[in-house]
C-alpha cells in the first residue's frame, strides 16, 4: 500500500472514530437507587407493568448516570390499592433507602399517597397519573405526562374551533379523580370559549341504560362525545356507537386506544376515526432515543405503549437532572433539579419541567388501521 | 376421399404402440409392417412393391427415409408421437392418432420442395452468421430449454457483427451487401421464423428463399423482433433490416463466416449454394399446410434488398460490432437534416421574432399576465437552435454546433438587453408574482426540460407531428426566464438574475441532452463516434444538477417546514393559535414565514414572542416571522 492510501484509510478511520459520540461511561462504583412502585396486579396491573416494561428498557440502555453512578431499581406492586400504595412507598423510602421514587400508579393512587410523599421528603416522578392537583399538592413531585387541565383545554378548543362542532357531550367515570377531574375541566373550558355542553353521562350506568343514554344523546343530535373513561366501558362505549349506528366524533383522553386494546377491543374497525389527546403519535418523527428503544424492544420481543414510553422518560429525566446535580447531589438537590428542569431530549421531542409540570407537545390523533397518526400538535 | 389399398408401416420403438391401432383402420388399407432399421438395411425387400410409406419414427429415422428418395419412388405420411411437435405443426397434423392415421392413409400425396446445402439436405433451416433468437420454437422441448436458448440468443445480441456477403442467384445476378447474417428456412407454421416470412412464400414453388439480416443497431434488430412478434402477416411491409432473396439456385459468400450451419446440428463449409432438389418429395399433410403452400411453380427471381446497405455504403458498416444505437448517413434522413441545418442558422425573422417575444414577455411578467407570458412563449424562436445544437453534438457536426451556439447565444443577448432596457425605463415597478415563480429552479425544472426536449427531438424527427412543438415551447418556457434574467439585470438585482438565468440554463441543458438522447435512441446518430460531444453536454449537466439538486433540497425542507407548522398548534399563555395558512421563502440564510394566524383572544407582544421562540425551538433555521391574525368569534 502507497502513502497516500495509508494517509486515506487513517483519515478514514479517524473520522469514523470521530463519529461515534457516545463514549462510554466509566462506572464509578456508586449505587443510585431508584424505587419503582405501580400496579403489577390487580385492577390497574397492565399500567403498571407497561411501565415496568419501560422503566426496565431504560435502564438496559442507560445503566449509569453520567457520573458512572449505576442505576439500580426496587420494584414494588401496590396490587392496584391506593393504601398499600402508601405503605410500599414507606418502606421504600425508609427501609430500602431509595434515592427517588419512579410511581407508575393511577391518579386516584397517588393523590391517596400525597401526605407521605411530603412527610418523606424524597423526589418523586409521576409517570402516568395526570391529575392536576399531584404537582401543585407537593414539592416533591415532577410530572412527566401532560396533565388533565392541559389535554381537556386542548380538547376543547379542538372541538369548538378546529372541528367546529357545538352539541358535545362528556361521558366520565365520576368513580375515578382521573376521569371526573378531566371531565370537569374539560366542560370549564369549553364553556369558556363559548360551548355549550349537552350532557354529562356518566360510566356506572347498566349497559341498557347506557344504550338509554346514547340514544337519546343521538337523538339530540349530539356531534361530539368527549370521553374521558378506559377499560371495559370505553370498550361497550364503542360497540354501543356502532349498534347504533352513531357517527358521532369520539374525541378520547390520553391511553384511550390503549385501553381499549388491553380490554379486548381488536376490531379496529371500531376505532377508526377516533380522536386521541397522546403524549406521542406513532407516525412522529423518531429520535435517537425512539430508535433505541425500538431496538431495545424488537431485540427483546417486548411490546411497549404509552405507558412503557412515559416510564421511559421518567428515567431520562433522571438521568437528565443527575448529570447537573452535584457530586454529593442531596435529595434536595436533585428533587429542585427535577422540577425546575430547563430542556431533556425526549422519545419524540424536547421537553422541560417547570414547577413539576411538564411542558411537551400534546397530541391529537387520528386512528386508522389501530394506529395513532399525528392530526395536530400543540405546543 | 380414396385411401391406399396397401401400404409400410415403418416404426421405432415408440411408433410400435400405433400399429395395432392403424391395423384396424376404418379404410381397408392393408398394413404391412417393419422395424425401422431392418427396413433401412434392406428396403429392397418392400419398394417398390408397396409406393406408400407411414413413418412411425423419429426426426433422424424420417431424414433417413427421406434419403431413400434418391432411389425410390414412393409416398410418405406421418404417425408422429406427441413429443414431435415441430412435426406436427409443420405437416398440421394433431395429436389425435385417429386424425393423423386418416391423414396418413389417405392417396392424396403430393410434392414438396427439398433444398440442398452443397448436396446436404436442409431439414428446417441453414444459418450463417448471427442471427439472435430467430427460430427458436423448433428446437426447445421444455421451458427450461426455451429458457435456455432465450439467454443464449440475448448473449448473442452482443456480439452482432455486420459482415460482407456476395450472393449470387440462378439468373447471376450478384449481390454485395452487409448483414449479421443470412439463413435458409424449410416452412415451419406458427414458429417465429414462418410468421416473418409470410411474405409469399410456399413450399411448392420450386424457390429457395434466402433472408438477409442486416440490423444497423441492436435496438433495430429489437424492434424488428417486436414486429415479428407482435404484427406477423402476409403481405406486411418487410421490416427495415431485412431483406429477401428467392431463386431456385442461391450461392453464398461470407466475409468471415466459414460454415453455414445445418438444423443446429451439423455444418458444411462456405462457399455454399443452396438449392431445389430435382428428387420431389411427395407427402401427406394436413389441410391447413396445403393452403399454405398452395402456389405453384415459378421461375421468376424475387429480390428485396432497399432496405440493405448498398456496396457504396458497405464499408461504413463493417464495424466490430453492431452499435447499441443505430447511426444513419445523411442521405437517408437529408430533409430532416436539411430542416436542422436551417434551423441553426441566424436570420433576420429570428432576431425579431427574439425581441418580439421578450418585450411581450417583459411586459407580461410586469403586468403579472400568464396569458401574455404564454403567449410569448409560443412566439419565441429559442426551442429551433437548441434542437439544431443537439443533433449537431450527437453527429460531431462542427458547423451545426457552431452555427446553433451563435443562433442561441445572439437570442440569449438580444433577450437580457432587451429585458433589461425595459425594467430600467420602469425601475418603479416591484417584482411580480410571475417573475417570482421562475427565480427559484430546482430538480423539477430539469426534469421538464428532459422530457420537453425528447419531445422537441421526436417532434421534429416526424413531420406528421410536429404541431405537437407548440406544447414542448409552454411546456419549457424559454424566453420567460430569460426576460425574469433580464430584469434583474436592469433592476441591479442580481439575486434574480441568477435564480432566473439559472432556470434557463437548466433548460437550455435540459434540453439539449434529452434531444441528444432521443435522436440517438431513434437512430440518428453518425457513424463517427461523438464521445466528446456527449462529454460536452454531460459536465453542462452536471454543472447544472448541482445548484438544482441543492435547490430542490431547499424545497423539500421548506416543503416538511411547512407541513410541520400546518400541523403544529401553540397554547401561548393559555390562548390557543391556531396556524391557518403558512409560506415558506428561503433568502440566502434565514427562512421567512408568512403565517395566517386564527385565536379567540388579542395576542400582546409577550404572547408573539412567546410563539416565535415555540417555533423558533422546533426548527434549526433562523426564522423570521410575518403573521396576519384573524379572530374567532
Amino acid at each position: 500500500m502507497t502513502d497516500i492510501y495509508k494517509l486515506i484509510v487513517l483519515v478514514f478511520m479517524l473520522v469514523l472514530t470521530g463519529c461515534e459520540s457516545n463514549s462510554p461511561i466509566a462506572p464509578s462504583g456508586k449505587v443510585i437507587k431508584i424505587g419503582v412502585l405501580g400496579p403489577l396486579s390487580g385492577e390497574s396491573a397492565s399500567i403498571g407493568r407497561k411501565a415496568l416494561e419501560g422503566l426496565q428498557a431504560a435502564q438496559a440502555i442507560h445503566p449509569l448516570s453520567a457520573g458512572g453512578e449505576r442505576i439500580e431499581l426496587i420494584v414494588r406492586d401496590d396490587e392496584s390499592s391506593a393504601q398499600k400504595a402508601g405503605e410500599l412507598f414507606h418502606e421504600l423510602v425508609t427501609v430500602e433507602k431509595v434515592d427517588a421514587v419512579v410511581l407508575s400508579s393511577t391518579s386516584d393512587s397517588v393523590l391517596n399517597m400525597m401526605e407521605v410523599i411530603n412527610k418523606q421528603r424524597i423526589p418523586v416522578i409521576v409517570a402516568i397519573a395526570s391529575h392536576e392537583s399531584i404537582t401543585t399538592g407537593s414539592p416533591y413531585i415532577s410530572r412527566v405526562c401532560m396533565n388533565n387541565i392541559q389535554q381537556s383545554r386542548v380538547a376543547a378548543y379542538f372541538i369548538h374551533d378546529e372541528l367546529l362542532l357545538e352539541k358535545v357531550a362528556i361521558f366520565y367515570n365520576a368513580k375515578t379523580a382521573y376521569s371526573s377531574s378531566l371531565a370537569d375541566s374539560f366542560k370549564e373550558e369549553y364553556e369558556k370559549i363559548g360551548g355549550e355542553l349537552t350532557a354529562k353521562v356518566t360510566s356506572d350506568l347498566s349497559l341498557m341504560a347506557l344504550r338509554a343514554a346514547l340514544l337519546g344523546l343521538k337523538r339530540d343530535g349530539v356531534e361530539a362525545l368527549y370521553v374521558s373513561v378506559k377499560g371495559a366501558r370505553s370498550v361497550d362505549l364503542l360497540r354501543l356507537r356502532k349498534e347504533l349506528d352513531w357517527d358521532v366524533v369520539i374525541i378520547g383522553s390520553d391511553g384511550m386506544l390503549g385501553s381499549l386494546k388491553e380490554h379486548g377491543l381488536k376490531d379496529n374497525g371500531s376505532v377508526e376515526g377516533l380522536f386521541v389527546m397522546e403524549n406521542y403519535a406513532d407516525d412522529s418523527v423518531a429520535t435517537k432515543e425512539e430508535v433505541r428503544l425500538k431496538h431495545y424492544a424488537k431485540r427483546n420481543k417486548v411490546e411497549l405503549n404509552t405507558h412503557s414510553l412515559l416510564a421511559y422518560e421518567s428515567h431520562l429525566l433522571l438521568l437528565a437532572a443527575l448529570e447537573e446535580c452535584s457530586e454529593e447531589c442531596s435529595s434536595d438537590e436533585l428533587n429542585t433539579l427535577l422540577r425546575d428542569h430547563k430542556v431533556f431530549t425526549g422519545l419524540n421531542d424536547k421537553i422541560s419541567v417547570i414547577a413539576g409540570e411538564v411542558q411537551r407537545p400534546i397530541f391529537i390523533n387520528h386512528v386508522h388501521k389501530g394506529k395513532m397518526f399525528m392530526h395536530l400538535k400543540v405546543y | 376421399m380414396e385411401y391406399k389399398k396397401r401400404v409400410i408401416c415403418v416404426w421405432d420403438d415408440n411408433g410400435r404402440q400405433y400399429l395395432e391401432k392403424l391395423k384396424a383402420n376404418a379404410f381397408d388399407t392393408e398394413i404391412v409392417d417393419c422395424e425401422a432399421s431392418l427396413f433401412l438395411n434392406h428396403p429392397e425387400k418392400f419398394l417398390p412393391d408397396i409406393e406408400h410409406i407411414i413413418a412411425a419414427v423419429g426426426r433422424d429415422l424420417i431424414l433417413q427415409l427421406v434419403r431413400l428418395r434418391d432411389h425410390w419412388d414412393f409416398t410418405l405420411a406421418f404417425l408422429p408421437n406427441s413429443s414431435q411437435r415441430t412435426l406436427i405443426k409443420m405437416m398440421d397434423l394433431s395429436t389425435d392418432l385417429d386424425h393423423n392415421i386418416d391423414i396418413a392413409l389417405r392417396d392424396d400425396a403430393k410434392a414438396i420442395d427439398l433444398i440442398s446445402c452443397n448436396g446436404a439436405l436442409v431439414e428446417l433451416k441453414a444459418t450463417i452468421g448471427t442471427i439472435p433468437l430467430i427460430g427458436l420454437s423448433g428446437h426447445a422441448h421444455t421451458p427450461w430449454e426455451f429458457l435456455k436458448d432465450i439467454r443464449l440468443g440475448l448473449a448473442q445480441f452482443f456480439k452482432m457483427h455486420l459482415q460482407q456477403f456476395e450472393i449470387e442467384t440462378a439468373n447471376g445476378k450478384k449481390i454485395k451487401t452487409a448483414a449479421s447474417g443470412v439463413f435458409v428456412f424449410e416452412h415451419g407454421r406458427q414458429s417465429t421464423l414462418s410468421r416473418m416470412m409470410q411474405y409469399d412464400h410456399s413450399r411448392r414453388d420450386n424457390q429457395v428463399m434466402l433472408i438477409i439480416v442486416s440490423p444497423f443497431s441492436v435496438v433495430e434488430y429489437m424492434r424488428f423482433l417486436f414486429a415479428v412478434i407482435i404484427s406477423p402477416g402476409k403481405g406486411e411491409k418487410i421490416p427495415d433490416a431485412i431483406g429477401v432473396i428467392k431463386s431456385r439456385e442461391i450461392t453464398v459468400r461470407a466475409s468471415s463466416s466459414k460454415e453455414v450451419v445445418l438444423d443446429e446440428r451439423s455444418s458444411v463449409g462456405l462457399p455454399v449454394t443452396f438449392k431445389i432438389m430435382d428428387q420431389k418429395l411427395k407427402v401427406n399433410a394436413g389441410p391447413k399446410f396445403w393452403e399454405e403452400n398452395s402456389k405453384q411453380s415459378s421461375d421468376k427471381e424475387t429480390i428485396k434488398i432497399d432496405n440493405l446497405p448498398d456496396e457504396k455504403e458497405m464499408k461504413r458498416y463493417l464495424h466490430s460490432h453492431i452499435p447499441f444505437f443505430s447511426y444513419a448517413s445523411e442521405d437517408r434522413f437529408k430533409e430532416l437534416f436539411l430542416s436542422l441545418r436551417k434551423d441553426a442558422e441566424t436570420n433576420m425573422h429570428y432576431i425579431v421574432l427574439m425581441l418580439l417575444s421578450t418585450l411581450l414577455a417583459t411586459i407580461g411578467l410586469f403586468s403579472n399576465s400568464s396569458a401574455v407570458v404564454i403567449g410569448a412563449m409560443l412566439l419565441a424562436p429559442l426551442m429551433a437552435p437548441i434542437v439544431s445544437f443537439a443533433m449537431g453534438m450527437l453527429r460531431a457536426d462542427e458547423r451545426m454546433i457552431e452555427y446553433s451556439l451563435m443562433k442561441i447565444t445572439v437570442g440569449i443577448g438580444l433577450a437580457l438587453l432587451a429585458s433589461a432596457g425595459v425594467a430600467l425605463l420602469l425601475p418603479e415597478l416591484a417584482l411580480t408574482d410571475e417573475m417570482r415563480a421562475r427565480i427559484n429552479p430546482n430538480l423539477l425544472d430539469m426534469g421538464i426540460a428532459v422530457f420537453s426536449g425528447m419531445a422537441a427531438a421526436y417532434s421534429k424527427s416526424f413531420k406528421e407531428i410536429a404541431q405537437s412543438l407548440a406544447g414542448v415551447a409552454i411546456a419549457v418556457a424559454l424566453v420567460p426566464p430569460l426576460s425574469v434574467a433580464g430584469i434583474g439585470l436592469g433592476q441591479g438585482n442580481m439575486d434574480v438574475f441568477y435564480g432566473a438565468f439559472l432556470l434557463f440554463f437548466t433548460n437550455l441543458v435540459g434540453i439539449s441532452l434529452a434531444a441528444t438522447l432521443t435522436f440517438q435512441i431513434l437512430g440518428f446518430s453518425s457513424v463517427v463516434k461523438s464521445r466528446k460531444s456527449m462529454l460536452i453536454v454531460s459536465a453542462l449537466l452536471i454543472a447544472t444538477v448541482f445548484p438544482l439538486y441543492f435547490s430542490y433540497r431547499k424545497i423539500i425542507e421548506s416543503y416538511h417546514l411547512e407541513k410541520f407548522i400546518q400541523q403544529s398548534r401553540f397554547l401561548v399563555n393559555d390562548k390557543y393559535v391556531i396556524i391557518k395558512e403558512v409560506s415558506v421563502v428561503d433568502r440566502d440564510d434565514v427562512t421567512l414565514l408568512d403565517l395566517t394566524l386564527s385565536v379567540r383572544e388579542a395576542l400582546d407582544r409577550h404572547d408573539l414572542e412567546m410563539l416565535k421562540q415555540r417555533l423558533q425551538e422546533q426548527v434549526e433555521e433562523k426564522l423570521f416571522i410575518r403573521a396576519e391574525v384573524e379572530y374567532i368569534l
